[in-house]
């Protein structure tokens, strides 16, 4: 019960994508420890506690192979007996006892190493009259450019021996982890192997429980058809080329969009284009599709990457191509890049005619605005088309245009400068109070999506189905018209 | 270049009579006003599986749309009046 209320209390307990198959719970406090790889003078008693088999070697340890589990969360509570030597020690280990995360505490600190690197923290733990719980929860991501990042949890808390609500001691949360192996290079490879619980002398530990998850990921890939020789010739532009998404079933929607970012090596010129996606199981929750091309690409040598939102994520703003990428590697949704040689499309029947229609009401990537012409430029004064003498009208015409464009158009770099002068002002102003304040609050509106159907939570809510809400929309509009008649009535 | 100076001039107006607030420190919401937003955004998600949320807003905005033209058209109606 107690385990259940402090799981629940500090939201331990929060539904995650887990998969039955793929979940692990070590529960050390049982007669065979929950299975650990180490025993080192650990001693189960009977009496439902963790205790040292021969205090006089003055330390004891359990160790448990946690390396395929990249996501974990769990606690121990530890009894001090009112004796300060009395030690409990949790870590998250890598390679060699080199810790990722160790957690101490003493009476009146806890010492938390994370990657190597140890810091104490003030506390006041009176050892008397409180046990200690302490908690970790990580979890680290896929692998990308080879390395591999996380983040780790620390909690330390204090629980009434008496019984009573656990006081929060010491918190804190480590993001963008990089992990390291013993050169000090990026690993390419999980990095957290090791489980540990410690104890020394006559503490004892009293309660304990780890749930370690193997988180599963999309990934994404592309592919041209002929990959082995890199020279691809597709038969027309809805086969450009070959999407694949696999643990397609990881995914919270079952559609979206792509963006495909295709590079023009030798004429350095580089295309975006968006495209609708939609479910569609090849098998093993696997999906293929062909990415059109929304452009005739000329034949060269390109460079092509694909991203990936679920839709949820676009629905509620118009992302640029930057943000949809940045989003879309965020979530890992984003392939490798591959080289590719385009010798053309093997059907000329596309040429001259009009471009292959967009598969999504996005458009495509805006074209560069020219600026408008400034002092000096010809285009506003025309030259005259001889000299002084015999075109004496003209000159004087260009020489008075050329003087007042000086004198009232700005020239390039001065507009530059007041538009420069401008945005950073209103930039400025616009984080100050208070403005600052509007601008903040607007932009937390914007994150709110009217649109989304998901939660952090996997209840089970009966969902209306299409054709009601579109019946619910006619009405909510239909008392809308009603009103807005009424109204007018009334004022005429 | 006149416009140029002229518009450098107006600016210049502007940022100094603006100068007090830019001296002010950057405004920051307080974290439990930002989580009262990530809740919304959370109870609108349970909202979104049974309602139609957004059309309900634009339903909303129109109807308060309509409100705000007659009540301009009143105001102006008075002014005309004298």
């Amino acid at each position: 019960m107690f385990i259940l209320v402090f799981f629940g209390g500090f939201e331990v307990l929060k539904p995650d994508k887990v998969f039955a198959d793929t979940t692990r719970t070590i529960n050390p406090i049982q007669a065979d420890f929950g299975n650990p790889i180490e025993n080192y003078n650990m001693f189960y008693s009977w009496g439902g506690f963790i205790i040292i088999n021969n205090p006089n070697w003055a330390w004891g340890y359990l160790k448990y192979d946690i390396e395929n589990y990249n996501k974990g969360l769990g606690y121990i509570k530890c009894d001090f007996e009112g004796e300060a030597r009395n030690q409990c020690e949790l870590g998250l280990l890598g390679e060699n006892w080199a810790s990722d995360l160790l957690i101490i505490p003493s009476t009146n600190n806890v010492a938390i190493t994370i990657l190597g690197q140890t810091q104490y923290h003030d506390i006041t733990l009176d050892i008397n009259n409180y046990n200690v719980n302490l908690y970790f929860e990580y979890e680290y991501g896929q692998m990308k450019n080879g390395v591999i990042k996380g983040w780790i949890t620390a909690k330390v808390f204090k629980v009434p021996k008496a019984g009573g609500t656990p006081e929060l001691l010491y918190q804190e949360t480590f993001n963008d982890l990089t992990f390291y192996d013993e050169n000090q290079n990026p690993v390419v490879n999980k990095k957290i192997k090791t489980l540990y619980i410690s104890e020394s002398w006559w503490g004892e530990i009293l309660q304990g429980s780890f749930v370690l998850t193997q988180k599963e990921y999309p990934e994404l890939s592309i592919e041209t058809p002929q990959k082995n020789d890199e020279h691809y010739k597709p038969d027309n532009l809805n086969q450009f080329v070959l999407l694949k998404l696999k643990n397609i079933n990881l995914l919270d929607s079952p559609y979206g969009l792509v963006l495909l970012k295709v590079i023009d090596i030798y004429r350095e010129n580089t295309y975006y284009w968006r495209t609708f996606w939609t479910y569609n199981d090849s098998g093993g929750f696997n999906s293929y599709f062909w990415l059109p091309a929304d452009v005739k690409l000329e034949p060269g040598s390109y460079t092509i990457q694909a991203y990936f939102l679920p839709y949820y994520e676009y629905a509620s703003v118009d992302l640029s191509d930057e943000e949809f990428i940045s989003q879309a590697e965020e979530n890992g949704l984003a392939t490798e890049p591959v080289n590719f040689t385009l010798e053309g499309f093997n059907t000329e029947e596309w040429v001259g005619s009009t471009p292959f229609p967009p598969t999504s009401p996005y458009p495509y990537t805006p074209p560069e605005l020219s600026l408008p012409p400034y002092a000096g430029t010809e285009e506003i004064c025309e030259t005259p088309p001889g000299g002084f003498l015999e075109y004496p009208v003209q000159n004087m015409t260009f020489a008075i245009c050329k003087g007042f464009t000086f004198l009232f158009l700005p020239s390039e770099n001065q507009r530059k400068n007041l538009a420069d002068f401008l945005n950073n002002w209103v930039e400025n102003l616009k984080k100050k109070p208070p403005f600052g304040y509007f601008y903040l609050v607007k932009n937390a509106f914007n994150s709110v999506d009217t649109m989304a159907t998901t939660t952090e939570y996997n209840f089970e809510i009966p969902v209306i189905g299409d054709t009601l809400k579109q019946a619910i929309v006619f009405l909510f509009w239909l008392i809308a018209v009603a009103y807005v008649i009424f109204r007018i009535k009334t004022i005429l | 270049m006149i416009l140029y100076f002229i518009s450098l001039f107006f600016l210049g107006i502007f940022y100094l009579t603006t100068a007090p607030i830019l001296l002010l420190p950057d405004a920051i919401l307080p974290q439990n006003i930002l989580s009262v937003f990530a809740d919304i955004k959370n109870y609108l998600s349970y909202l979104n599986l049974v309602l139609p949320i957004r059309d309900f807003l634009n339903v909303i905005i129109f109807i308060l749309g309509i409100e705000a033209s007659i009540l301009a058209f009143k105001i102006i109606k008075v002014i005309i009046r004298g």
